[in-house]
């Protein structure tokens, strides 16, 4: 909770959302609608809602795979609607790392290839992470990763070894923003805790804005900012 | 761009190696439609070939005046029967004609076991050629000399089982009705020609003196009447300069003592071609059907294991893969599959050929050439890979649209 104060003011606005209402083609009546919402980086938030209250659709937005027709998103500075959608899958590719909520590994590569897999397809992501192998095995370190398990298949991994390659695979090449989409759901609680923990700490190393998407309360404690979405309905809490 | 199009065929590799029990069907499946194409191919054109050279050399063939393609019938493939005979003595005037070198005298009409007999000269082992200029060769034994001796032809030996030395008994006519046999005048076989893929393989062959013996002293009590003018039913003719060809045809026609014609055998043989050509086309239809069954194959088979790679192709887009990267992606493995199969397929088909080579002259009288690749079935193999392709090009359309309607959400 520290990092609130004088280093976050100081950080690049990571995502920006203004006037955005998104309503499902065909769906009558309006899904989202967030008037206005400003992450920098090494902020942490936690978006809770039940299944079925447009979350998904939230972290499609802001990941920029689908587009608004009305209002404005951007990460790291530029507008998804202002992209070419060439430019906004490399755009992407450079600055959003995601992690699922389960199956996020090709399960033919190792586990290291899977968490540099994201230097394979952007630059910058490359450029940043240095070597990608050795900064891919520094990230599984931090995220507590037995070393014996990094050339391992990924199908052969638990899931909660899975969640952490997943982890290490978001933040390598130091992306501005890290989505996750309730990557708990299918852990125990002390895996659960544990991987918490390891998560925020990497995402605080990286100085990434954190976006973690659950239906999960028990996990508001771990996070500086806590927002509902409620069937469209958007509210933040003040502290 | 270099790093990322390297990355891009490594990750390629390992996905499909990941897969690659599915994807050895779908290579099978392609493979199977090259194979029928090209063996149905290369069966069409080597048959079209073998028939189209079942005589060479022989610059004229003269008959008794019919139809052009009835004399080709009977005097090279041994089918059907003359209207007339000719008399010897007008070859014996078309013999002295200045441009002609050679003329063979062929005396037909009888059979052994439904295999005709040619009553001839020594000279046809001379003279007779087929396929590109091959000359008849005797795998064992020697020509006929005596009015006894017989030479068969390589497939009659074979499937009467005949050996030098056996004797045999020729029948007047196809040898259908009873009591036809010459059988007071038995054949020794002193000869057996090799294998040539023509008619030759189905004759047997016995000397104009022998053919006379048998019909004058025979069973039918003629008894060698007085004055009776030695016949025989063709000839093969010989120019000593091809360019003469028309001359010597117009001088057969003008001929006065009976009504004679002269056909060019390759011509003829082309146009009898045309006329069983159907067949051919018949099978070019069904090896297209084939082929196309085997491509609504590929499609399934690439479809099917599309819901599987779901998942895979929506982790790749969330690592930053573009749309772009899945559709290359998808694209270049149904490509790379396409190639590798039809490649296979041609080379099951030339093993096969070679495998069969033997087996299907013996059988079929046709003469397989495993490495000959005509423009047909290279046309064929080309339209299998473009049809291929495009068939490999709407699974991957379909999963490009999913990885997009998917966005960064699987549904697993």
């Amino acid at each position: 909770m520290t990092g609130m104060g004088g280093m976050v003011g100081t950080s690049p606005v990571a995502v920006s959302v203004e006037g955005l209402q998104f309503e499902w083609p065909g769906a009558s009546g309006r899904l989202l609608d967030i008037p206005r919402w400003e992450l920098r980086g090494g902020t942490r938030v936690l978006v809770l809602g039940p299944s079925g209250s447009g979350k998904s659709t939230l972290l499609s937005l802001l990941a920029g795979v689908r587009i608004s027709a009305q209002g404005r998103v951007a990460v790291m500075g530029a507008d998804w609607a202002g992209l070419p959608s060439g430019r906004r899958d490399a755009w992407r590719a450079d600055h959003v790392g995601y992690v699922f909520q389960q199956f996020n590994l090709l399960p033919y590569l190792s586990a290291l290839d899977n968490v540099t897999l994201p230097c394979r397809f952007s630059r910058s992501r490359r450029q940043r992470a240095g070597d990608p192998a050795r900064a891919g095995a520094e990230l599984l370190a931090a995220l507590g990763l037995p070393e014996g398990l990094w050339s391992q298949r990924a199908d052969q991994l638990s899931v909660g070894q899975q969640q952490r390659v997943a982890a290490a695979r978001a933040l390598i090449g130091k992306p501005g923003l890290v989505i996750a989409d309730e990557p708990t759901s299918a852990l125990d609680d002390d895996t659960r805790d544990q991987y918490m923990q390891v998560l925020l700490e990497a995402c605080e190393t990286a100085g990434a804005a954190l976006v973690f998407v659950s239906h999960d309360r028990r996990l508001r404690h771990h996070f500086d900012r806590v927002c509902h979405l409620d069937h469209g309905r958007w509210l933040e809490e003040t502290a | 761009m270099t790093g990322v199009t390297s990355g891009l065929w490594g990750l390629a590799w390992r996905s499909a190696w990941s897969r690659r029990f599915v994807l050895a069907l779908t290579v099978l499946s392609v493979a199977l439609a090259s194979f029928l194409l090209t063996s149905i191919e290369r069966v069409r054109a080597d048959v079209a070939h073998s028939f189209t050279q079942a005589v060479s050399g022989t610059d004229l063939i003269v008959g008794a005046r019919s139809g052009s393609l009835q004399l080709l019938l009977y005097s090279v493939f041994r089918v059907g029967q003359a209207s007339h005979n000719i008399r010897l003595d007008s070859l014996e005037v078309l013999h002295r004609h200045r441009a002609v070198a050679w003329v063979v005298p062929l005396s037909l009409g009888d059979s052994h076991r439904s295999f005709p007999v040619v009553g001839t000269v020594s000279a046809y082992f001379d003279h007779f050629r087929h396929g590109d200029g091959q000359a008849l060769r005797m795998a064992e034994g020697r020509r006929f000399e005596g009015l006894h001796d017989v030479v068969l032809g390589a497939e009659v030996a074979r499937r009467l089982g005949y050996r030098l030395g056996s004797e045999l008994v020729l029948s007047h006519g196809d040898g259908a009705l009873e009591g036809t046999d010459h059988d007071d005048h038995p054949f020794q076989v002193v000869g057996i020609l090799a294998p040539t893929g023509t008619p030759v393989d189905r004759s047997l062959h016995i000397s104009l003196d022998a053919m006379d013996a048998l019909h004058q002293g025979g069973s039918w009590g003629l008894g060698g009447l007085p004055g009776m003018s030695r016949e025989v039913t063709a000839a093969l003719v010989g120019l000593h300069s091809r360019t003469a060809v028309f001359s010597v045809q117009r001088a057969v026609s003008a001929h006065r003592g009976e009504p004679l014609m002269a056909i060019l055998p390759g011509v003829v043989l082309d146009e009898l071609w045309q006329v069983v050509g159907v067949g051919e086309r018949v099978l070019q239809g069904i090896s297209a059907l084939v082929a196309a069954v085997s491509l609504a194959g590929l499609v399934a088979v690439i479809l099917a294991g599309l819901d599987s790679r779901r998942r895979e192709l929506a982790v790749l887009r969330a690592v930053g893969a573009s749309g772009r990267h899945i559709w290359a992606l998808l694209s270049l493995e149904g490509g790379l599959l396409v190639c590798l199969g039809v490649a296979l397929g041609w080379l099951a088909s030339v093993a096969a050929s070679v495998a069969l080579m033997d087996a299907v002259w013996l059988q079929a009288g046709v003469v397989l050439r495993p490495w000959v690749v005509t423009p047909e079935q290279l046309t064929a193999l080309a339209a299998l890979l473009l049809a291929g392709w495009l068939a490999c090009l709407w699974p991957g359309w379909r999963a490009y649209r999913m990885a997009l309607a998917d966005g960064l959400s699987p549904r697993a």
